[in-house]
């Protein structure tokens, strides 16, 4: 689901501070994807994440009557998460790279496809997950949020990782040069014990 | 094992769109928003109305240390509040599951600590200290219930413990 045109956010807002639980509940489909993405491309860990994005809606709901843009209310959940998730990341000493082979729940495959297809696809989803964490700073941090759906714009994203965003190109296509050479790398050495 | 990946065609803008898009894919079917977040999230806005009025405590400071200076989320936050006809002072400090805060000058008050799970009240003590042990990590906030008639209480912002 797209995050909607500004004069939708704007009004599920308006409506959503006169207590229209509905009219929250539709923000939160809308927008919960796009802070949940955010929140997952710092080095934490998965229930701290939960932790700042349940953390990150009820900043929201407190300063709902205050938001001087409300048809940016996406940029400031963006902007909320990522303070949120620095803020965390300097308090824990439990941040560290995360290993996807356990940090994830394996999610099961539609009925229509085989177990095979279901284990091959599984095997594959995590070994590409494994090339995204592999990368150094900050190219993984940058590639997890391109993989925001929908994606980001240029502008967001400069906002979110503080950089021009007139770089973000340049800086994009060199994360994902990195990413490729990993991802090659790791077919290698799967067919190496062929 | 065939792999996308392994193309070695030029490099195009579009080959990079199809790489994130693949990429996307992956992210959702490993990674996806869990209950226990959109669950939350959606009643976020039920919670953070009260049955009481209360003033709007903000915390402006926050004291991190480095990170493997302490221990996992230890951490704290301090505020200055105008309170009725004085001036208080508020600090909170999380360590190993434990928050101890502390209000100054001292004042006639109970202390709520108010998470999803539900509502802790303890007095501040003659000294102005008060503490919760066991403490999970999550949104918390605390409301202030200051036991003098006429004096508002106050609730803090949610804050990650």
């Amino acid at each position: 689901m797209g995050r909607s045109d500004p004069a939708t956010l704007a009004s599920l807002v308006g409506r959503a501070k006169e207590n229209d639980q509905h009219a929250w509940e539709e923000l939160v489909d809308r927008l919960g994807n796009v802070v949940w993405a955010v929140t997952r491309s710092f080095s934490l860990k998965q229930e701290d994440a939960v932790d700042v994005g349940q953390t990150v809606w009820l900043r929201l709901a407190e300063r709902i009557g205050d938001l001087r843009e409300p048809e940016r209310v996406d940029a400031w959940l963006m902007t909320t998460a990522r303070f949120e998730c620095m803020r965390l990341s300097r308090s824990t000493a439990r941040t560290r790279p995360l290993d996807p082979t356990t940090e994830f729940p394996r999610i099961a495959g539609s009925t229509a496809e085989s177990p095979e297809t279901v284990v091959l696809q599984e095997e594959r989803d995590t070994e590409v997950w494994r090339a995204v964490h592999a990368l150094d700073e900050p190219c993984r941090t940058l590639v997890k949020l391109c993989l925001v759906d929908p994606p980001l714009s240029y502008e967001e994203l400069g906002g979110l990782l503080d950089v021009p965003s007139g770089t973000i190109g340049p800086r994009r296509r060199r994360c994902l040069r990195r990413l490729e050479t990993e991802l090659r790398g790791r077919v290698q050495e799967d067919s190496s014990h062929d | 094992m065939t792999n996308s990946f392994e193309g070695k065609a030029p490099v195009s803008p579009s080959s990079d769109d199809r790489l994130l898009d693949r990429l996307r894919a992956v992210a959702q079917r490993v990674d996806p928003p869990p209950p226990a977040y959109t669950d939350f999230a959606k009643q976020a806005l039920a919670l953070t109305r009260l049955d009481v009025e209360v003033g709007r405590l903000l915390f402006d400071s926050y004291q991190g240390d480095p990170v493997g200076a302490r221990g996992a989320r230890d951490h704290g936050y301090s505020a200055t509040i105008e309170f009725s006809s004085v001036t208080l002072d508020i600090d909170i400090d999380i360590e190993a599951g434990r928050m101890t805060g502390r209000v100054t000058p001292t004042v006639a008050a109970d202390v709520h600590l108010q998470t999803d799970h539900g509502d802790e009240a303890i007095q501040i003590d003659q000294f102005g200290w008060f503490a919760f042990d066991d403490t999970r990590s999550g949104p918390f906030r605390l409301l202030i219930k200051p036991t003098t008639a006429g004096d508002r209480a106050l609730a803090t912002e949610w804050l990650l413990a």
